[in-house]
């Protein structure tokens, strides 16, 4: 027996069904549960299990009241008085209360918790308990429809200790507490996670018992749904789709995450501040090669999906092209001798570095990796394990290139990776340009001037070139035809799960 | 390729064996494979058109003046009658929504090109309503207004329409730059001017007017006929279970009776079986002309849970003999009216390249999905 059909025979024994047990995969599990710190949409879909916010998605995608009960904006839209659900507690027990919203919102702001969600509530100036049930949010400016912004997660403030400033490392993340339709019961020693529906939820649960499964090799995840190991994939491998849609047993679901692949260069890091290093490198890589293991897809110019209302389908993707690339190397002052490229007398050397929870990047990584160095580069791979990519990427900038996928809300908000100052702007990217452009969009109240400000930010991002876009790939969930009701949220996913029954 | 090959290689006599019991003996499908010299002389009157039509190539299919042609305009017809319903939702929807949000702009033209698309929708209250409020006048309007009335009637050619929707309708000067307009009643004029085909001289020869169609009963009886005919239940309300289940026993019913249509074509009846993959097109086509008809019926939910069950996942974003132009239609419309604009663009964007004429209403969507997320906070992550 090969070492891959062992592996897949130990997962198929492992966690065996029970007949209201929704076992879906993961890449990988989640590496921290708490909404202040999640990065990750795994993190985001275990976030939905156990959480809720003061307003939600509706089926519709309108935005409906959750732990709200009623609200009222002042005539000036610079206040928002809030009155909760009286019928809302923990699942430990204790009742939700105004001290809880206000303290989620300091945790995020409070610059001691380094929250990655702070970008969600910096529209609020100020939030105070009015009394038990009621809260009052200040706004920095007149808000429109503020409760469309209020759907970040709430935290129970009795179960932190230390103040607004939240760690990370806060026993929180191994015993979370919410609101939500289900609760967390343990995590298991396979890096698998349970949970149970949560007896004091106040609506319909339809499924019992979920269980999270980390199934890391993707080639996997199918072949264990179709040996109904599994009842759900998240996000089916594009090659992968012939086999699942032929299946009677299994039903595919399209759904949009707005994700696009790409490869980031380090601005702070020289060579890589320089543009026309990183225009060299991009013109060296032929995208629809690295593109071709991985499935269909399309290959973009710029921050956005060819859907997207701001994408500019003016601007062409960037094409493999030597003489260009020499162009630009040349340029900044690098030559090509003995096949290598060089500048003063040292060769163009360069690391780049992966998430290991990211599907198939090890395919693309190590075909980029072999597609620079037949360029002539020295090309290192490495493949960073969560805590790893949060430290060195998130947190220090550590890198020369990182190999990575942004998938966005039906917002498609840009302005956290490419505004000088925003939270996930990595690779340190700064045109002031742009920045009054992410401006003028973000304070836009006609719908033509945004999408005119948010082409010209592709078009200008793309001539920067911080990143070399690459693809976009269509979003499936796979679910087995047990599993009833199904819709599926475009981003959290399970947002409207508790709705789903189990045949 | 491989369907022209099949086309040339499928002459000859053939061994009509006894047709399996069932609802779907009838169709064309079990026509072509039981009589494959019925489909090979068909399709030999007008060789490109039929092989346009059956790879879902409506334009090129309409080309040719023959039956094919007269297939594809039908079929074209349908098309922008759905897009016609999106786009009248999405004008109205972008009204609603100004409206609630606040700062509507009434120096524009914008309220009478709502009430255009609200009177085209069948909605003269709010067409009134629209045209009650003051708004910027502009010949321009009054000119392409009366242009559609001509080429509804007949009156006019539609090229001159085409030819004038690869531009905006009307630009306005606002402080920011341009505010475009793309034309709100496009797409049911061009539906009416193709489905002005459906004449007398419509074929009526139920291989010419079934093949590569949707129909299931070669007597064109309505679809919930045809499949009360296979033992399928129709769903009356917009219940995306029941309907999910549906197409589920349609795939049952279609299985069986693959199997048993093989274990007895001759063998030029199984090459077109196989190599033009007749029962997922039979199948891809019924279920999407099922998903029009739920729309009809103001089930959204069910139309958009079967048009899913329906495309081609193997090529979601392409046009294929599996995957029909109205399909992306029909998605659009049913992810807009169940409030998922952004995805509706999803299925627009496949039809822009090959239609042009849809740039505007893919234009005009996506202004509603931005007027519709202005005043949210976005959220990202990484994988």
């Amino acid at each position: 027996m090969s070492r891959s059909w062992l592996l897949l025979s130990l997962a198929l024994l492992a966690l065996p069904a029970t007949a209201a047990n929704l076992r879906y995969a993961e890449d990988q599990a989640p590496a921290i549960v708490n909404p202040l710190f999640g990065s990750t949409m795994a993190e985001a879909r275990v976030n939905e299990l156990l959480f809720e916010g003061l307003y939600t998605d509706n089926q519709d995608l309108a935005t409906t009241p959750a732990l709200a009960s009623t609200a009222e904006l002042s005539p000036d839209k610079t206040e928002m008085t809030i009155r909760l659900r009286d019928d809302v507690t923990w699942q430990d027990g204790k009742p939700l209360c105004a001290a809880d919203v206000v303290f989620t919102i300091q945790a995020m702001q409070d610059k001691g918790t380094a929250s990655t969600e702070a970008g969600r509530v910096s529209f609020i100036k100020a939030a105070t308990e009015v009394d038990a049930t009621t809260v009052k949010l200040k706004f920095a400016r007149p808000e429109a429809r503020p409760e469309d912004k209020l759907l970040f997660k709430i935290l129970p403030a009795h179960a932190f200790t230390t103040g607004t400033a939240v760690k990370r490392s806060d026993a929180f993340r191994n015993k979370p507490v919410g609101t939500g339709p289900w609760k967390l019961v343990k995590y298991n020693e396979d890096n698998s996670i349970s949970f149970s529906r949560n007896p004091d939820y106040r609506g319909s649960v339809g499924i019992p018992d979920v269980t999270m499964r980390e199934v890391s090799d993707k080639n996997y995840q199918a072949k264990l749904l179709l040996y109904e190991s599994l009842e759900g994939l998240v996000r089916v491998l594009p090659r992968d789709l012939a086999l699942l849609q032929n299946n009677r047993k299994v039903e595919l679901y399209p759904y949009q995450t707005n994700s696009w692949w790409y490869v980031g260069f380090n601005l702070a890091r020289a060579p890589y501040d320089d543009a026309n290093v990183r225009k060299g490198l991009s013109a060296l890589v032929n995208v629809e090669g690295l593109l071709a293991p991985v499935g269909t897809g399309d290959i973009l110019s710029g921050p956005f999906v060819k859907s997207s209302p701001y994408y500019n389908h003016e601007v062409v993707p960037t094409a493999e092209d030597s003489s260009a690339a020499e162009r630009y190397l040349g340029a900044a002052g690098y030559t090509k001798v003995g096949g290598a490229w060089t500048k003063g007398g040292k060769p163009l050397s360069l690391k780049v570095a992966a998430h290991q929870s990211l599907e198939s990047a090890q395919e693309v990584a190590i075909n980029l990796q072999s597609q620079l160095q037949n360029a002539g580069l020295t090309v290192n791979v490495e493949f960073l394990d969560d805590a790893a990519w949060k430290s060195r990427v998130w947190k220090d900038h550590d890198f020369d290139l990182i190999l990575s996928q942004w998938s966005f809300d039906r917002n498609e908000d840009i302005r956290d990776q490419f505004y000088s100052a925003g939270a996930r702007n990595f690779t340190s990217y700064k045109n002031v340009e742009v920045d009054k452009l992410l401006d003028k969009a973000r304070d836009a109240t006609d719908p033509y001037a945004r999408k005119v400000a948010l082409r010209d930010v592709h078009r200008r991002v793309h001539e920067d070139a911080p990143m070399l876009f690459l693809w976009t790939l269509d979003s499936y969930a796979a679910l087995s035809v047990k599993v009833k009701n199904v819709s599926v949220h475009p981003f959290y996913f399970f947002t409207f799960a508790p709705g789903w029954q189990m045949k | 390729m491989l369907l022209l090959f099949s086309l040339l290689a499928c002459g000859g006599a053939a061994d009509v064996a006894t047709p399996v019991p069932s609802g779907l003996d009838e169709t064309w499908v079990a026509t072509v494979v039981r009589a494959p010299e019925r489909f090979d002389a068909l399709v030999g009157t007008d060789r490109a058109g039929w092989i346009a039509l059956h790879k879902n190539d409506w334009t090129t299919a309409s080309y040719g003046g023959g039956v094919a042609s007269q297939r594809a305009a039908a079929e074209l017809a349908v098309l922008h009658g759905v897009l016609a319903g999106v786009s009248n939702d999405a004008w109205r929807a972008i009204g609603t929504t100004w409206e609630q949000r606040g700062n509507f702009p009434m120096d524009s033209a914008l309220p009478r090109l709502i009430a255009l698309a609200s009177r085209d929708a069948g909605d003269e209250t709010a067409a009134t309503r629209w045209e009650k409020l003051p708004g910027r006048a502009d010949p321009s309007l009054d000119e392409r207004i009366a242009l559609h009335a001509r080429v509804r009637k007949g009156d006019a050619d539609r090229g001159i329409l085409l030819a004038a929707s690869a531009q905006p309708m009307l630009e306005e000067v606002v402080s920011d730059g341009k505010r475009p307009f793309w034309d709100p009643m496009l797409h049911l004029t061009l539906s009416q001017s193709y489905g002005r085909v459906i004449t007398a001289a419509y074929p009526t020869d139920p291989l010419e007017r079934g093949l590569f169609s949707g129909m299931i009963d070669p007597a064109d009886g309505a679809p919930a006929a045809s499949r009360a005919k296979l033992g399928l239940t129709t769903p009356q309300s917009d219940d995306v279970e029941a309907c999910r289940e549906l197409v589920r026993g349609f795939d049952r019913a279609l299985d069986g009776w693959k199997t048993a249509l093989t274990a007895t074509a001759p063998e030029a009846g199984k090459v077109l079986l196989d190599d033009l993959r007749l029962v997922d097109g039979l199948r891809a086509r019924a279920i999407v002309d099922w998903s029009v008809e739920a729309l009809g019926e103001d089930r959204p939910r069910c139309a958009l849970a079967m048009a899913q069950m329906a495309l081609d996942h193997e090529h979601p974003r392409a046009i294929t003999p599996l995957n029909s132009p109205t399909l992306f239609a029909v998605l659009a419309q049913a992810n807009l009216r169940t409030g998922h604009t952004r995805e509706a663009l999803d299925a627009l964007e496949v039809l822009v390249a090959p239609f042009p004429e849809t740039t505007g209403l893919d234009e005009t969507v996506g202004d509603l999905a931005v007027l519709a997320g202005l005043d949210r906070a976005g959220d990202s992550r990484e994988n």
